[in-house]
């Protein structure tokens, strides 16, 4: 038979409840903070997934956002466009009418009069702005990008050459805010459309302003094809807004799942652990305090 | 009858002797290190007599110390491993307090948001407020950085204090060792038993194992300990050798105080210290020192060669002191004294790059660009660097750079197109404490800049000859990465003459260019006639998202302009070196803050690289640094950051299972040590009863042969 030393027990007793009380505090830690890490060494492995994963949504954040302020800066560019194209086919059917040779010089002075506040009206859609920024201006999204000449001749593009754009993922990059005069000026230039046929109809020259029939609806094609590609770029950004929600909520649900405590758990382990530790030092109690020296006179 | 008499008496005695040595077990029942002890009782050696032998009571032959020598030793390596991991795991428990991960306020946490940041300012890069926010992000990281460093240095300077608390508490131990040793064996030689002794000094040494690796030796005859330590007798019978913490501040040692030899702790405490000090603890710094040089080099490179719209700087001091006595030192050889960061010279990870990864010098170039302000109109000067053909470079120190921009040529710089020196611009090295700035200044009316922004003018007048033809301009910004003559080298010829935009005859030109296909130059020939389409003031296309523009004029047949484009503007990285135009300034961890100019004035945050107002592209630049493999070992920041939290969470983890397990060891040793040595209160009250029992019965003894030898003396009255 072993001998017991009294030292033994007690130390025993010490050992076994420092552990519980430990294990307990480390529960305890996870009730209050709701998260399961809470320093590095609690998962080395969980915590490197988690910091990871939460980079990766916030940056999916980062790129919703440039998405959002991107979507509602082409709306913008959108609604322009539309008032482009209504103002072409109006234009257009002033050249019609204009092309009529039964009118006289007064009349075609009229309709001269009308093309050119088209045109001004067409120069202002050119410089819409969203939220203060012009939206056909290329990276250069404070300067003006459209502006008729002195001499009223030409329609001048002051604008960057460059688009303005923004991240909406690791690897791609979108146009926000696009190059004016390759929109509108190249290579049909409906600005251009729009004075020679003001300064045809002034000149009451029925040839050139039957000409500029074509010119007119060459621009209006290039200004639907642009309308068209709009659309699509919205699209596009709209599919990778999706996809990026899709992902983050994904990934949102593994950080939780990684990092977050499950309370269920937890409570039944603390409970466990309580029973635990109240049943060490209850038997504790007991056990040290009977020596033989409780049953002698 | 006397023989009742003694026999009665030698029992009392020895009774009484055994009562005391059970009485001082159960006073030491808690005593640390303790060992039962016995009362050994024998028969003396009876008389002869007839018939049989007459027995002559009972004799304490010896109070015996029970104890397992074995175990001991056990304990006392278990003692040393116990001191090794307890301290190693909390010193690391502080280590990882320092991360502060998982958390918002942690490195990962500001990395985020300055990534953040800068995504706001790609939306808004004219946008003043967003600006000063970045820059602010700017400055919390560098802040966590610094606090990060700041705090490992501190934890291991620490360690130092801690050491020279180790050499007291050792020598105090190997003292009291060696005069315990002087004790016991007079005890010894006069034939007494120090049993408790004993166990002191025994206690003392499981201690002294908690701080060092020992081996004991006991010397048989004298009973006193050898104590031995890297291979040195620290204790050796009555004398114990000092040990004192080694005069080195940087590396951590403990020395004998008589030799100066260092004690080579291996484990204990004292060996935690050592190895953390020497070891772990630099370790994390590194890679924090790497991170935060690594982070700054990067962005310095990209922020350098950015410019803003309306920026409008016309001097550039460089934040790096170069030491008056090295201005004739090649660049790439003045590396700042280490842990000197006030020192001058260039910090080694910024060194600039002007030789190949087999240490081969390269032809390198540096772009300046000079603006007038009042017409905008920027030229473009490249200062390139030829390494010559001798078996030495050609030189490429700080004054050979202020020469060629003063004079047009200095080691081996030169300008490109050649001429004597840069129009509008004065290098000059200003003293400073501790050595010289470089200052670049511009003309009254002119700033600078060092992007890869085309020339909005190019081919200055100056030196294509030739040229009548209207105002050009070069727009857009160009997307290749080419920067070598002749790929960064092209011209534009006119093919036909006419007045540019004519329906009838309008003009032709010719592009010859280079396009950047995967990086290589590929020769390109675009022929644009400049009809209506091309009408005065509409952008030609030439490539790579570059644009010509004329003024209205006519052009004649035969004439050339050359062009300049530029996809790379400081290859050799000399601005970061320098400190030019840099968003962090400092040389690691500790020292890392954002660049002093923008910290002044954050509209110099240069968010792009073309003097275009809404340009982003040097904000979107940096933003791919984010996804980039530039981290050592060829990893992104984010997972670098992540390796590095990770790595220290699992040796905080490894280490506390490994300090439980030691201590599940040692509760078990000490268990074992208590079966053979402990006191027992239940044995030792047994024992009482039995020798209580035993007494009274002696007492009873000695009464009865009272009573005989009164029955006798009666008789005779």
């Amino acid at each position: 038979m072993e001998r017991i030393a009294s030292n033994t027990l007690s130390r025993n007793v010490l050992i076994a409840n420092q552990g519980s009380l430990s294990r307990l505090t480390d529960l305890q830690l996870q009730l209050a903070t709701g998260k399961r890490i809470n320093k590095p060494s609690d998962d080395p492995v969980g915590i490197r997934q988690s910091l990871r994963l939460r980079a990766e949504s916030l940056k999916s954040d980062d790129y919703q956002a440039n998405i959002d302020s991107s979507i509602a800066f082409l709306n913008t560019a959108d609604s322009a466009l539309s008032g482009m194209t209504a103002l072409l086919q109006e234009t257009k059917a002033l050249a019609v009418q204009g092309g009529n040779d039964t009118l006289d010089a007064a009349a075609r002075a009229a309709l001269s009069a009308q093309v050119d506040n088209a045109l001004k009206r067409l120069v202002d859609l050119g410089n819409t702005q969203h939220d203060g920024r012009y939206v056909f201006a290329g990276a250069a999204t404070t300067t003006k990008p459209f502006a008729l000449s002195a001499a009223g001749d030409q329609v001048d593009y002051s604008g960057a050459q460059e688009d303005f754009s923004v991240q909406i993922s690791p690897a791609s990059t979108s146009s926000v805010s696009q190059v004016g005069s390759a929109l509108f000026q190249q290579p049909a230039d409906m600005f251009q459309a729009l004075i020679d046929l003001r300064d045809a109809l002034a000149a009451n020259d029925g040839n050139a302003i039957r000409l500029m029939i074509g010119e007119i609806d060459a621009a209006h094609d290039q200004v639907v094809d642009q309308f068209g590609e709009l659309g699509g770029r919205q699209q596009r950004l709209e599919l990778t807004q999706n996809q990026l929600i899709d992902v983050q909520i994904n990934l949102d649900e593994l950080v939780s799942q990684i990092e977050d405590a499950d309370f269920a758990e937890v409570i039944a382990k603390f409970q466990a652990g309580q029973i635990a530790l109240q049943a060490g030092l209850q038997a504790g109690a007991r056990v040290s305090q009977q020596t033989l020296l409780d049953y002698l006179q | 009858m006397p023989d009742a008499l003694i026999i009665g008496l030698s029992a009392l005695q020895a009774q009484q002797r055994s009562m005391e040595v059970t009485s001082h077990n159960i006073a030491n029942v808690a005593t640390p290190g303790y060992s039962r002890q016995r009362s050994e009782l024998s028969s003396p050696v009876p008389e002869n007599g007839s018939p049989g032998q007459r027995g002559r009571g009972v004799d304490v032959v010896a109070i015996r110390r029970l104890s397992d020598g074995l175990l001991t030793e056990q304990i006392r390596k278990s003692s040393t491993e116990e001191g090794r991991l307890g301290l190693t795991s909390q010193t690391l428990d502080a280590m990882q307090a320092v991360f502060n991960e998982p958390g918002e306020s942690s490195l990962s946490g500001a990395v985020n948001s300055l990534f953040s940041v800068f995504q706001q300012l790609s939306n808004n890069p004219e946008s003043p407020g967003i600006r000063a926010a970045a820059v602010e992000e700017v400055k919390t990281l560098t802040q966590i950085i610094n606090g990060m460093g700041q705090r490992l240095e501190d934890l291991r300077n620490d360690l130092g204090s801690q050491l020279s608390l180790e050499a007291s508490a050792i020598n105090g131990l190997t003292k009291q060792i060696a005069s315990l040793n002087s004790e016991i064996r007079r005890q010894v030689a006069t034939g007494s038993e120090p049993n408790d002794l004993l166990d002191q000094r025994e206690q003392l040494m499981n201690e002294l194992s908690g701080h060092i690796d020992l081996r004991v030796r006991i010397d048989p005859v004298t009973q006193a300990a050898l104590v031995e330590s890297s291979g040195r007798l620290i204790v050796n019978a009555d004398k114990s050798v000092n040990v004192q913490v080694g005069s080195s501040l940087d590396d951590l040692s403990l020395v004998f105080s008589d030799s100066g030899e260092s004690l080579r702790a291996s484990s204990g405490k004292v060996g935690a210290l050592l190895t953390l000090h020497a070891t772990t603890i630099p370790a994390v710094i590194d890679r924090i020192d790497a991170l935060a040089q690594t982070i700054a080099f990067e962005m310095n490179a990209v922020h350098a060669v950015g410019v803003n719209a309306d920026s409008r700087i016309d001097r550039f001091l460089s934040q790096t002191i170069i030491a008056g006595n090295q201005l004739d030192v090649d660049l790439d050889s003045i590396t700042q004294a280490q842990g000197d960061n006030l020192g001058a010279g260039i910090p080694e990870p910024f060194l600039p790059r002007f030789t190949d990864i087999n240490g081969v010098s390269q032809a390198r170039d540096l772009t300046i660009n000079v603006r007038n302000d009042a017409t905008g109109i920027a030229t473009k000067y490249i200062i390139r660097y030829e390494p010559g053909a001798g078996a030495t470079p050609a030189g490429r120190s700080l004054q050979n750079l202020i020469d060629v921009v003063n004079t047009g040529s200095g080691g081996g710089f030169s300008l490109q197109p050649p001429q004597a020196g840069i129009p509008g611009l004065t290098a000059t090295a200003i003293p400073v404490d501790g050595g010289v700035r470089l200052e670049l200044r511009a003309a009254n009316g002119s700033s600078l800049d060092f992007s890869r922004a085309l020339d909005t003018r190019p081919s200055a007048e100056a030196w294509n000859a030739g040229w009548t033809g209207p105002a050009v301009d070069l727009k857009g910004r160009y997307t290749g990465n080419l920067a070598y003559d002749p790929a960064n080298q092209w011209r534009m010829d006119v093919v036909t003459g006419g007045v540019i935009g004519d329906a009838t005859a309008p003009p032709v030109v010719s592009f010859t260019w280079f396009e950047d296909v995967a990086g290589s130059p590929v020769a390109r020939t675009t022929t644009t006639t400049l009809d209506a389409t091309f009408r005065a003031g509409k952008p030609v296309p030439i490539g790579d998202g570059t644009y010509l523009t004329f003024a209205s004029g006519s052009l004649i047949a035969g004439q050339s302009l050359d062009l300049m484009v530029d996809g790379n503007p400081d290859q050799a990285r000399l601005l970061s070196a320098l400190g030019i135009n840099t968003l962090f300034q400092g040389a690691d961890a500790r020292t890392l803050t954002i660049a002093d100019p923008i910290r002044a004035d954050p509209s110099r945050l240069a968010v792009g690289q073309s003097r275009v107002d809404g340009d982003n592209s040097n904000i979107l630049s940096m933003l791919g640094l984010r996804n980039r493999a530039i981290m050592p070992g060829g990893v992104t920041t984010d997972e670098y950051l992540t390796t590095m939290v990770a790595d220290v969470g699992s040796q905080v983890d490894l280490t506390k299972r490994l300090d439980s397990n030691q201590s599940a060891v040692r509760a078990a040793l000490d268990n074992r040590r208590d079966k053979v040595s402990g006191v027992s209160i239940d044995e030792e009250v047994g024992n009482l009863i039995l020798q209580q029992q035993a007494y009274t019965a002696a007492a009873r003894i000695i009464t009865t042969a009272q009573e005989n030898i009164r029955t006798l003396l009666d008789l005779l009255g």
